[in-house]
């Protein structure tokens, strides 16, 4: 089975397939334009298969590749964001902003999942750089309104000044 | 207020700087960063679709330059977004246009520009501002700024766009925009160097303190 690169789209025609994807979750998957698919829940993308090989076997792989490519892309931001003592260097914020946009490029804004989060570990530093990266797409993120209000407490512990850092934020665009 | 004349070392990495230079409208108005290698870029909207992400000093050879007092993370999250953008930056074509409230939001941090329905591009001068607002920080309270003092101005843009082969929709959309707010870029240099707390900068705030600016340029870098 032949996964599609993001640089090299081929050519599929627009056509609705039915399978069953995944962690026993329905999905109607359609094909929206070369390259791309768009799953029923309306919060993924998955790569497209061509359709005229595809099968139920095809689209179960494409969905494991889908998620191997999602994981990847949310790995180091989760990661800086989780972990208190992260390097806070312009470089390694710059990493976290690099890995969220490749997210949200990926897969949508709601890729970038804020509603799970365990504020007793998180780094403070890479909260700020997410909340302010996001802030364009806040009502989007899942869980943003509860981290920007958990972030005072946690920027206060690790001695940042939350009314400076998170200034502007609670403004409307 | 005074300007610093701008040079590869007057950032550190954690830093921004707000420049001003001359251009063909009056002056014209970008952001200084340090990239992953340290080198010290300039980004701008140097024209219609024309966004430029370049070696210090660039093709416009002489900046002045205003620090914004940013929270230390705030100001490296800005860095890191200009990053992205800077590499974006030959894929991304924003128009030149001047609707200032109708082009709120049409700036995302990771560079995407999307017209908003209502808007028609941005200025070297908003373009800095909404880089700024996409990360939630609004520099300037453009609604104090008035409407329709310049249709000399407009019609100039409009001129230069048609002569410059911009599609002519575009151009009408532009010459069309009698009430246009004009938001200089002397202004956006004023705004950034107020105190954060400070901001969002008014009309009545800002607009004295322009001219200063823009005398500051001139003793920095001589009009060519």
């Amino acid at each position: 089975m032949t996964h599609l690169a993001l640089d090299r789209p081929r050519e599929v025609r627009h056509i609705p397939v039915n399978g069953r994807l995944g962690q026993n979750k329905n999905f109607f998957l359609e094909v929206k334009q070369p390259s791309f698919a768009k799953l029923s829940d309306n919060t993924n993308w998955l790569w497209a298969i061509h359709p005229t090989s595809v099968t139920k076997q095809e689209i179960e792989l494409d969905f494991q590749y889908w998620q191997q490519e999602k994981n990847a892309r949310t790995t180091v931001w989760r990661a800086n964001l989780s972990n208190p003592s992260a390097d806070g260097s312009v470089d390694a914020i710059s990493d976290t902003v690099d890995s969220l946009l490749e997210a949200i490029e990926f897969g949508g804004p709601s890729l970038v999942k804020l509603d799970n989060l365990n504020f007793e570990f998180i780094n403070a530093e890479h909260l700020i750089a997410i909340l302010r990266t996001t802030f364009t797409w806040k009502e989007e993120v899942p869980g943003w309104r509860a981290a920007l209000n958990a972030a005072p407490a946690i920027l206060e512990k690790q001695g940042l000044n939350p009314s400076e850092e998170l200034f502007g934020l609670d403004s409307i665009i | 207020m005074k300007l610093q004349g701008a040079h590869r070392e007057i950032i550190s990495e954690e830093q921004v700087a707000i420049v001003v230079s001359h251009g063909g409208f009056g002056c014209h108005a970008g952001i200084l960063f340090k990239n992953a290698s340290k080198e010290t870029y300039v980004l701008h909207l140097a024209w219609h679709k024309q966004l430029e992400a370049e070696l210090f000093p660039g093709k416009q050879m002489c900046w002045a330059a205003t620090i914004p007092n940013l929270p230390k993370t705030t100001a490296k999250t800005l860095v890191a977004n200009l990053r992205k953008i800077a590499k974006k930056q030959p894929t991304l074509k924003i128009e030149y246009g001047v609707k200032v409230l109708e082009a709120f939001g049409s700036f995302s941090a990771n560079g995407d520009y999307k017209a908003t329905k209502k808007g028609n591009g941005l200025t070297c001068a908003t373009f800095v501002t909404e880089i700024l607002r996409a990360i939630g920080i609004p520099i300037l309270d453009e609604r104090t700024w008035p409407e329709g003092v310049n249709q000399a101005w407009i019609d100039a843009i409009a001129d230069t766009l048609e002569q410059k082969g911009a599609d002519a929709d575009h151009v009408a959309s532009v010459r069309a925009c009698a009430n246009a707010r004009r938001i200089l870029p002397a202004e956006v240099a004023a705004g950034a160097n107020l105190p954060f707390k400070e901001w969002p900068g008014k009309h009545n705030t800002i607009s004295p303190l322009a001219p200063a600016v823009v005398t500051s340029l001139t003793q920095l870098c001589p009009r060519p």
